[in-house]
């Protein structure tokens, strides 16, 4: 039994909790390659049963994992061995739509895609748009202050959470908004990965759905001639709601999934959207196509309506999913580079993975200069675990050398912890573990990720 | 005998599930429990687990396993392209091996199909209990007669020949739907009969995991209707008798379902029967099948049709699944209730207090929604699509002094 846990036997005397071996070893991974052993699992209703489960834990000294729909790609909701994990898709209400005010209460269980369905009638949505929005939870995107296509105008999840109810881990339930404290705690706890508590209601912004969008696919040689044309759409002074870039591998496989129509013979494409009034749009989408032609574009194709501008979103959005029909299974990175020197890193990603001997696939948000390079493998093959781990830790380290960051969006939970140190001095860690410290001084929330040698539980581990 | 568990489903169908969770949405049981347990993602991993060891095939598992609907709603939206349907059916008909008890209740409960005999007797006591309201409501039984309207549809002699597929509980217990596809593909000048209401196709059975009777049940139907056009208006048979005819067999039987079959023949029915101008046109809240939608991909023809004299109205929940799923609303109430509950929710999003119909092309489904129909929709009508049209053709005629 790992060291920091604590007398999880008297825990599960509680009846709300289960240790059935088959409910306890689903919840113990998420979507990335990571898995844990979770001691027991724990659907709570409402706040009480939060309070009580978190309290128990406390009082017994056993670490917690609040889990959403089990989406993530970094281990972050990948149990600790032997900690209690607290499952919140059964608190999945949507309490109150305020669309006047253009906010929503939600609770963290309600699905992102659901929200803006509910908010449709108001003209209203939840603008932070991830690929798994269909299935993703907005108490996981709090967690990981998400991002999507959409946030390269409208700004990650942080920017559209107004307030969040959370219990902390003594038990003692707060509300985190930006009024009144001297500091803005509310966004402190956004992207905390389950660390400071756990949320169990969001206060979101809504925003108005936008009157009028053009959205274009656009085929290039080369990925080197899209990542120059993104870099200088933005240098222009023109900024797309969404600029995304899938290479031609990832585009084949999508493909044969979607029937989207993507330009296969082309050696990149870039998705670009506008948003707005009309006359905006029309003048954007042309300066954005000249820019694209200028750098050599070799096919350009509008959505003429809805029904093709969804299938459209919908290649780019299970992209990842549809790597399965190439190899079973994928490692999938998620590190920032500035967007002048997209073109380069991606040539670096393509020779790492070539001399660790693996298929690499690239679909990512180029305008915000988000890589989501996919390591292509089977995982029944010997040996190539070593393999993927070190080409990961190779563009890790190439990224944060083009003067990049470790994770643009899908956090750092298990997978990139032991990278923190290639970002931070031990100033800054230090400084981010007495924030942790302030907040959970148990370190009961979640112990292990993230920090490397966080204060509390993780530091024995 | 665990090690051994599941060793039927293919090593490379599991392997394919990447674990990204974009079936998770669209899975009935996963929307109303929240559980992983209950999730595609979830079985395809337990299964997995069961066949690699790491699991023992316990209650817990074979509770998760056995709660899926099989509604295939994780078919579509899986961007890898797992088969879900390869992976699950072997292992239903596993666990339904391994419980004597089960098997034994599900052959009996499915013994009346393809023995309408039988089947005729049961639904004579049956309709007994329904007068003296001690047939429980929960089983979804629509109000049964013992006459059976379509047995006078005469063929017409005339025109290309299709076979209307009887089946069985169709053709016991929804009689009026068979007039009706009759009174519509005559209309439209086809010489349409009935098949012998003794075939059976046999899906109930496979999808209860009892395949050799599922089988014996494929083979006579194979036999009897091969080379025929086959027009199937419940969903479920349709589905079932696409996998077994169209596939190694005999590729001459045509099986479409009847509304894909209209909306191919369009043109028929359009010509003497103008579509209605917009205002005039009623609206119908259009129930897709998981059969048409999940496993036909045909679900739209429906809509296409009903758009010509109706005003189709999509339930907005992705098409999720009403909770159905042949016997399973039997087996599993408690689950069953909870999703027919989610699909109402939805439904009453879109009704309004004109609302009259609700459309669903298959006798699973409109027995669920019309057990489960909230008090404050009684007003609305649970019917077949076809026989929204059969009413427009009759309304026409009177219209017309015909």
């Amino acid at each position: 039994m790992p060291p920091c846990i604590g007398n999880l036997a008297s825990v599960r005397d509680n009846p709300k909790l289960t240790t059935k071996p088959h409910e306890l070893y689903l919840v113990s991974r998420d979507a990335s390659n990571i898995s844990g052993a979770a001691g027991a699992l724990f659907m709570p209703r409402c706040l009480d049963d939060v309070v009580s489960i978190v309290s128990d834990c406390r009082r017994r000294n056993v670490p917690f994992v609040a889990r959403g729909a089990g989406t993530g790609l970094a281990g972050g909701a990948v149990p600790p061995d032997g900690a209690v994990v607290v499952s919140m898709m059964s608190m999945n209400r949507i309490r109150e739509i305020d669309p006047i005010g253009r906010t929503a209460w939600v609770e963290p269980g309600v699905l992102n895609a659901d929200l803006s369905r509910a908010t449709a009638r108001y003209g209203l949505h939840f603008a932070p748009d991830p690929s798994s929005q269909q299935s993703c939870s907005i108490g996981g995107n709090v967690g990981n202050n998400s991002g999507g296509p959409h946030c390269l105008s409208a700004g990650v999840t942080s920017a559209h959470v107004v307030a969040v109810e959370v219990v902390l881990t003594d038990g003692s339930v707060v509300v985190l908004d930006t009024t009144g404290a001297p500091f803005d705690l509310r966004g402190a706890f956004v992207g905390s990965e389950g660390m400071f508590g756990i949320a169990t209601a969001i206060q979101v912004r809504l925003t108005q759905n936008p009157p009028h969008h053009a959205t274009v696919v656009v085929g290039f040689p080369t990925i080197d001639a899209g990542a120059r044309a993104v870099s200088a759409i933005i240098a222009g002074g023109t900024v797309p709601s969404a600029l995304e870039m899938m290479d031609a591998p990832i585009t084949r496989a999508v493909e044969d999934y979607v029937h989207a129509g993507f330009p296969l013979d082309a050696g990149a494409l870039l998705i670009i959207e506008v948003e707005g009034l009309l006359n905006g749009v029309e003048s954007d989408i042309a300066t954005c196509l000249r820019v694209c032609s200028e750098f050599g574009a070799t096919s350009i194709r509008r959505a003429a309506d809805e029904a093709e501008r969804a299938v459209i979103w919908k290649g780019r959005k299970t992209a990842f999913g549809a790597i399965a029909r190439i190899k079973p299974n994928y490692y999938l990175h998620d590190t920032v580079v500035p967007r002048r020197k997209l073109a380069e890193v991606l040539d670096a990603v393509g020779s790492i993975a070539h001399a660790e001997d693996l298929a690499v696939m690239n679909v990512f948000h180029a305008g915000d200069g988000n890589l989501h390079p996919l390591l292509l493998f089977d995982r029944r093959e010997a040996g190539v675990m070593g393999r993927v781990h070190r080409a990961g830790a190779e563009i890790v380290r190439v990224s944060v050398e083009a003067g990049g960051v470790l994770s643009g969006e899908h956090g750092i939970g298990l997978e990139k912890r032991d990278f923190m140190n290639l970002m931070f001095d031990e100033t800054s860690l230090a400084a981010q573990s007495m924030l942790r410290h302030a907040f959970d001084p148990h370190g009961l929330a979640n112990p292990g990720k993230v920090l490397p040698s966080a204060a509390g539980c993780g530091d024995r581990q | 005998m665990t090690d051994r568990a599941f060793s039927r489903v293919d090593a490379d169908d599991l392997a394919s599930c990447v674990a990204c969770g974009l079936c998770l949405p669209h899975c009935p049981t996963y929307r109303t429990s929240g559980a992983d347990t209950h999730s595609p993602r979830g079985r395809i991993a337990l299964i997995a687990g069961v066949r690699d060891g790491s699991l023992v095939l316990d209650d817990g598992v074979t509770e998760a396993l056995d709660s899926c609907v099989q509604c295939m709603g994780c078919l579509p939206a899986c961007p890898s392209g797992v088969r879900y349907d390869r992976i699950i059916a072997p292992v239903v008909e596993e666990l339904t091996a391994r419980r004597r008890g089960s098997r034994v209740r599900r052959r009996l409960i499915l013994s009346p199909l393809g023995r309408p005999r039988l089947l005729r007797l049961l639904t004579l006591v049956a309709t007994l209990a329904q007068r003296l309201r001690v047939l429980p409501r929960r089983l979804g039984v629509p109000r049964l007669s013992v006459r059976r309207p379509h047995a006078s549809c005469a063929s017409t002699g005339g025109g290309e020949r299709v076979v209307i597929f009887s089946g069985c509980v169709m053709d016991a217990w929804y009689g009026d739907v068979h007039r009706d596809t009759h009174v519509v593909l005559t209309a439209m000048g086809f010489d349409a009969r009935f098949s012998d209401p003794s075939l059976c196709c046999g899906a109930l059975h496979a999808h209860a995991g009892l395949s050799s009777r599922a089988g014996k049940l494929e083979e006579r139907v194979e036999k009897e209707l091969a080379g025929a056009t086959v027009v199937v208006n419940s969903a479920g048979c349709g589905a079932h008798l696409l996998g077994t005819l169209s596939g190694d067999g005999d590729r001459s039987t045509k099986v479409v379902d009847v509304m894909e079959f209209i909306d191919a023949n369009i043109e028929r029915l359009l010509d003497p029967y103008q579509p209605l101008s917009e205002p005039l046109r009623e609206s119908v809240v259009v129930h897709d099948a998981c059969h048409l939608r999940n496993l036909q991909g045909a679900h739209l023809a429906t809509h296409r049709v009903l758009s010509h004299h109706h005003r189709p109205v999509p339930i907005p929940d992705e098409g999720l699944c009403c909770g159905a799923g042949g016997a399973y609303a039997i087996e599993h109430p408690d689950i069953a209730r909870d999703i027919v509950s989610r699909k109402y929710s939805a439904i009453k999003t879109v009704t309004g207090a004109d609302t009259r119909f609700i459309s669903s092309g298959n006798p699973g489904c409109t027995g669920h929604l019309v057990a489960n129909r909230p008090t404050t929709l009684s007003q609305i009508a649970v019917v077949h699509p076809v026989q929204l049209v059969a009413r427009m053709i009759t309304d026409t005629k009177i219209q017309r002094g015909e």
